[in-house]
This record gives structure tokens, C-alpha cells and sequence, in this order.
């Protein structure tokens, strides 16, 4: 909970597409481990893909809220008469959390990304052996 | 599916590519197939003739076929086949002499040696991912290069996990990097005096496991580009090879 107050609002987007991505990373572990369903078809790979492209989304948002924390705390000496340096270098720390969650899900999900497209093109090799 | 797989079998047979590229493009037929015959039992076909109509639409002659390989080739190979195999084999010298040389420059900088306090938390995973794709190159450049017996559709194996490694070792760089000037700053901020021993802390950890990671990104991704060169070229060996041998055959 801490995390998500520092993240501030950012942490909402960030979350929900996290959330996006466990959800399609979910019913396709399902399919290709549990159940060993596979069809060959692009919208299939396009699905997978998703996982990958949301993630980096993720990623750009991330980027963006520490970019603009950063730009907030700025302003915020800019106009301040008298600042504690401690306020100042607490506000860039939490500027950073953003970013530093959003590549470690980065990290991650292409790791999930990369494991669950190996399995999906060796069961549709090996489909395709068993069709021969 | 199953009912057009005695036509994908026959393509699959005509295609001499790579597996990933056939599979693509085989997938890619599959859809069509698909989609044809949904439409064709929408106009009020029957299931034989609609199978039969989608088949006669999709079944490729060489042409098309060539076509569609030239089509699904990455951007990269594309952009490779443009030179010829002899300026290919001399950029593949030229890398592996960068290569060869930048782990040189880097022992060969004034850089002091790292203790193990010094190192970010990151370093150890990221030097891990860095080992994996370092012991994959190796075994590929073995095979490749000394062993020298290249089956076709085995040439492109580990290269996608080398890759992968890279990109790995890249993110997990970023992630260190502003982990350690966060936990650097957190530090300051809690701290009643001279900042300065945190500061500089902070600055050693955060810009040694970004350095130590572009590094190793860097040399992976030559590595990477170097083999697909060899392995491209190995390709268009194959193909000529089969080519004649048809030929010598008609």
C-alpha cells in the first residue's frame, strides 16, 4: 500500500495494465500448459505479442511519471523560499519508484512473454508432426 | 484445421526456409484457409466444396511462394541480403575484431576494482543473464564456426535466447540504475550530517551495474548480429546448393 500512495496517481495506470498483462499471460499458460490447446493463428501470436507490447507501454508510462515527479519537484524549489534538502531528495526518490516497478514488470513479462512463445511454437511443431 | 492439412503439408514440403519463417507463413495460410472457407459456407456451399473453393484459392504456385518468403523475412535479413556474401564475410571479420577488442578497453580503463559492497544488488542476476548468453555465444560459435556440420533447420537455435539475454541484461541495468539512486537518495534523506560518503555510494553502485550492463548488451548484440550474418550466409549456401542439385536432378 505504501508503494502504490508513493507511485501516486500513476500507480493506477501502471496497475491496471499489470493487471491486463496477468490476465492474458493467465489464460494463455492455460491453454498452452494445461489444457495443450494450440491454433494456428496469427491472432493467436497477436495475443501473445500483447503481453510484450503492453509491458513496454507500461514502461513508458513509467518514464512519464518520474519525468513529470521530477518536473513537480523542481517547481517546487523554483518557487519555495526556503526547502529542507531532505523534502527534496525524499520527493526525487519517490519520483523514481515509478519507473524502477515498471521495468522490473518489464523484465518480467518478457520473460513469461519469451517462455510462453517457445511452448507455443513447439506445440504447433509439433501439431504439425503428428498431422504428418 | 485438419481438413487443409494435406495442402499446408504440401507447401511446408515446397518451402525451404528456416522453421520459425515457415511456421509464420504457414500460420498465415492456415487463416486464410480458414477465413475462405467460413465465407464460402456463408454463400451456402456445402462443407466439400467450400474446402475445396478456399484450397484452390490459397494453394501457392513457386512465384507466390517465393513472394511470400521474401515478404515474411525480417527487416534485418532484408537489409543484410543487400550486400553481397563477400562484403558480409568482411564485416562479420570486422565485428569479431570489435568484439575481441572491447572487453580489452574495458580491463585496459583506469577503472578501480569493485568490491563486493560496491556492487548494486542488480549486479548478481544481471551477471547471471550476462553468463547465459556469454556460454550460448560460445556453444554457437563452436558450432558454427569449428564444428562446422550445420543442420538447416537447427542453424537459428539459441540465437532468440541470446537475444533475449541481452535485452535482459539491458532492463535489469535501467532497473539497477534507478534503484541505486533511489536507495541512495532514501539514504541521504534519512541521514543527520555530510551527505557526501552517500553520495558517493550511491553514484559507484548506480553507474557500475549501468555500465557493466550496456557493456554486456553491447557485446551480446554484435555477437548476435555477427552469427546472424554467418547463419544468413549459411542459408543462401543451403538454398544455391538445393537449387542446383534440383536442377542437376530435372
Amino acid at each position: 500500500m505504501t508503494i502504490l500512495t508513493e507511485m501516486g496517481l500513476f500507480a493506477y495506470p501502471i496497475l491496471a495494465i499489470a493487471l491486463a498483462i496477468l490476465i492474458i499471460a493467465g489464460k494463455k499458460f492455460r491453454d498452452l500448459y494445461i489444457l495443450r490447446r494450440v491454433v494456428r493463428r496469427q491472432s493467436e501470436e497477436h495475443t501473445l505479442n500483447a503481453i510484450l507490447v503492453l509491458a513496454v507501454i507500461m514502461v513508458a508510462v513509467g518514464f512519464t511519471a518520474t519525468i513529470m515527479g521530477f518536473s513537480s519537484v523542481m517547481r517546487v524549489i523554483l518557487t519555495a523560499r526556503e526547502i529542507d534538502p531532505a523534502v527534496v531528495t525524499r520527493s526525487i526518490a519517490s519520483s523514481l519508484l515509478p519507473v524502477i516497478v515498471s521495468l522490473l514488470a518489464l523484465s518480467v513479462s518478457s520473460i513469461v512473454w519469451f517462455v510462453l512463445r517457445l511452448r507455443f511454437m513447439s506445440l504447433i511443431e509439433k501439431t504439425d508432426s503428428r498431422d504428418r | 484445421m485438419d481438413r487443409f492439412t494435406a495442402l499446408l503439408n504440401r507447401i511446408s514440403d515446397r518451402l525451404t526456409l528456416p522453421q520459425p519463417q515457415k511456421q509464420r507463413i504457414l500460420q498465415e495460410m492456415a487463416d486464410d484457409l480458414d477465413f475462405l472457407y467460413q465465407h464460402y459456407l456463408s454463400l451456402g456451399y456445402d462443407e466439400e466444396e467450400a474446402c475445396r473453393r478456399a484450397e484452390e484459392k490459397v494453394d501457392a504456385d513457386e512465384d507466390t511462394l517465393e513472394l511470400l518468403v521474401r515478404l515474411n523475412e525480417s527487416s534485418l535479413s532484408v537489409f543484410l541480403r543487400r550486400f553481397s556474401l563477400k562484403s558480409r564475410q568482411r564485416m562479420e571479420i570486422a565485428l569479431w575484431a570489435v568484439i575481441a577488442c572491447m572487453p580489452g578497453v574495458v580491463l585496459l580503463s583506469d577503472n578501480p576494482a569493485w568490491g563486493a559492497d560496491e556492487l548494486s544488488a542488480f549486479f548478481y542476476p544481471a551477471a547471471a543473464v550476462a553468463s547465459i548468453a556469454f556460454i550460448l555465444s560460445l556453444r554457437k560459435i563452436y558450432e558454427l564456426y569449428i564444428r562446422r556440420e550445420h543442420v538447416i533447420s537447427k542453424l537459428h537455435r539459441f540465437m532468440p535466447v541470446i537475444l533475449m539475454s541481452g535485452a535482459q541484461c539491458m532492463i535489469l541495468g535501467f532497473s539497477g540504475f534507478f534503484f541505486e539512486l533511489r536507495d541512495g537518495l532514501l539514504k541521504i534523506t534519512l541521514h543527520i550530517g555530510d551527505p557526501a560518503p552517500y553520495l558517493a555510494s550511491m553514484m559507484q553502485k548506480s553507474m557500475s551495474i549501468l555500465a557493466f550492463c550496456t557493456v554486456a548488451t553491447a557485446i551480446t548484440g554484435l555477437v548476435w548480429l555477427t552469427l546472424t550474418m554467418k547463419i544468413l550466409g549459411l542459408e543462401e549456401l543451403e538454398k544455391s546448393f538445393i537449387l542446383t542439385d534440383k536442377e542437376v536432378r530435372s
